[in-house]
């Protein structure tokens, strides 16, 4: 992406609160690198995202602003590490050794991320429905009988979880 | 929201329902025809099917059976995930998640995008000319933002020798080293920075950095070539530095008059196994030049020079004792 952040409103932003913001999050969370660098993410999402970066001429609170994306953004961090965890965990269990080069892992676990978030807010039914078809190749009546529900419930959770992920993407795309 | 985005939506939902008939085992041929009539009928109904391609591609790129198991494992614990974030809110300076962030460290140096395995050593040269070389067992990651480079250095040793700055844009970024106990500017340097327990050892070989370490309230120390300091998070401790402390680089392990131990110490870390000496002989003092690469040649060229004899057990269980 081209960045030429001389004299941007967001350049203006950085200077003005870039340090505030920095240590808002150092007493929230106690740590002056993570602090660091969830203030150095937050400006850099506010920049990769065309909403958040026409808004900011218009603003009359910044902070305020501030504190909502770099709270988003913190939310984020913490569920990258719980699943980076979930990740790890799961591969201890995997009856034979899965081996992935750092870059697969990191291809995989973002991955996982954006699916996870897209899932969130689906009931459990419907999101374990969408995810045994597609990760693990089930059928609709193997997946019924897992869920203990009907095929035909199935195949309105496939509809509902698919349905759902289209819109997220039509209104976020990846 | 206008009509034309309604309409889109609507038209996905449409998509929707069709690939959930379509997974089905129990698809007939006729609904197959259907979709595909419901297809050529509009663009808008192949531009949202081309959506629904993108998400199926998406979940085919990851291993279905563990991303399964990690994405489960990781629904069952968003309940304490929601306490966390509740939690967030409350959290007041210097609590505990201060630490929480290095505990996390054995994930993050899994993680990392560099690394090295034990016994090996690797260079890379960053965007803007800077040398960057990773002894045995070392993790880092490459953090570029639009000013800085972040070298976050999580576990082993890297050798640094800072870019020239000749290539416009990239050169102009600041280089900083970031570990676990603070960080690590260098002014246009060559230097190396080793990660040891809760300290960092930095030493510099060529002009000067500076160490700020993460809990002395932004106090700085100044290095000079020739010297070597062990930060730990709150202070800076100045000493001389180790004779060819970069000698590693060069595949070579150089001591100067050490004891024993220390020397099998340093050369353990570029073994697999445990190697160790019997406390008998740890106080010998010893010389040389030993390469990393063949860290059994170096255990034979000790057993040369001093009255030792090596005994193993297996290849990774290997003591030095006396032979006298």
């Amino acid at each position: 992406m081209p960045v030429s952040a001389e004299n941007t409103p967001l350049a203006e932003m950085y200077n003005a609160h870039h340090g505030w913001l920095q240590r808002w999050l150092q007493r929230k969370t106690g740590c002056s690198w993570q602090a660091a660098d969830l203030a150095q993410d937050t400006f850099l999402r506010i920049l990769t995202s065309p909403s958040n970066a026409d808004q900011i001429s218009k603003l009359h609170e910044p902070r305020n602003f501030l504190t909502t994306i770099a709270r988003r953004v913190w939310v984020d961090f913490v569920r990258r590490d719980a699943l980076e965890k979930a990740w790890l965990e799961a591969l201890k269990h995997q009856p034979e050794p899965v081996v992935v080069s750092p870059e697969e892992q990191a291809l995989i676990l973002e991955t996982l991320f954006q699916i996870d978030e897209m899932l969130e807010g689906l009931g459990n039914k419907v999101s374990q429905a969408f995810l045994l078809c597609h990760l693990e190749g089930l059928r609709y009546a193997e997946i019924a009988e897992r869920l203990g529900v009907s095929v035909s419930s199935v195949k309105k959770y496939m509809a509902k979880a698919t349905e759902h992920c289209l819109l997220l993407m039509f209104e976020e795309p990846l | 929201m206008s009509d034309t985005q309604a309409t889109r939506k609507d038209t996905l939902r449409a998509a929707a329902r069709w690939y959930a008939l379509l997974c089905s085992e129990d698809v007939t041929a006729q609904q197959k025809h259907a979709h595909a009539a419901w297809l050529a009928e509009d663009p808008a109904h192949i531009q949202a099917w081309q959506q629904v391609e993108k998400l199926r591609q998406q979940l085919q790129v990851i291993p279905g059976t563990p991303s399964l198991n990690a994405l489960q494992i990781k629904q069952r614990q968003s309940h304490s995930r929601r306490a966390v974030l509740r939690g967030f809110a409350l959290l007041a300076a210097g609590s505990a998640l201060g630490s929480l962030a290095w505990q996390q460290a054995p994930v993050e140096s899994w993680m990392a995008s560099h690394r090295t395995a034990r016994g090996e050593r690797r260079e890379y040269t960053l965007a803007d000319g800077t040398q960057l070389v990773l002894n045995t067992a070392t993790a880092l990651d490459v953090v570029e933002t639009s000013t800085t480079r972040l070298i976050r250095l999580y576990e082993g040793e890297i050798f640094i020798r800072t870019g020239q700055g000749a290539k416009g844009v990239a050169a102009a970024k600041a280089l900083q080293v970031h570990t676990e106990q603070g960080t690590v500017v260098p002014l246009g340097t060559v230097f190396t920075v080793r990660k040891q327990g809760t300290s960092t050892q930095v030493t510099v070989l060529e002009d000067e950095v500076e160490l700020i370490p993460q809990l002395a309230g932004g106090k700085t120390q100044r290095l000079v070539a020739g010297e070597q300091a062990q930060m730990s998070s709150r202070s800076v401790e100045v000493a001389t530095a180790t004779a060819q402390a970069d000698s590693w680089t060069r595949g070579l392990l150089v001591a100067v008059d050490w004891p024993l131990s220390r020397l099998v110490a340093e050369l353990s870390r570029y073994r697999t196994g445990v190697l160790r000496c019997d406390p008998a002989i740890a106080g010998l003092r010893v010389s040389g030049a030993f390469p990393i690469d063949d860290t059994d040649r170096a255990l034979q060229a000790i057993a040369n020079a001093l009255p030792i004899s090596v005994d193993r057990l297996t290849q990774y269980w290997v003591t030095l004792k006396s032979s006298e």
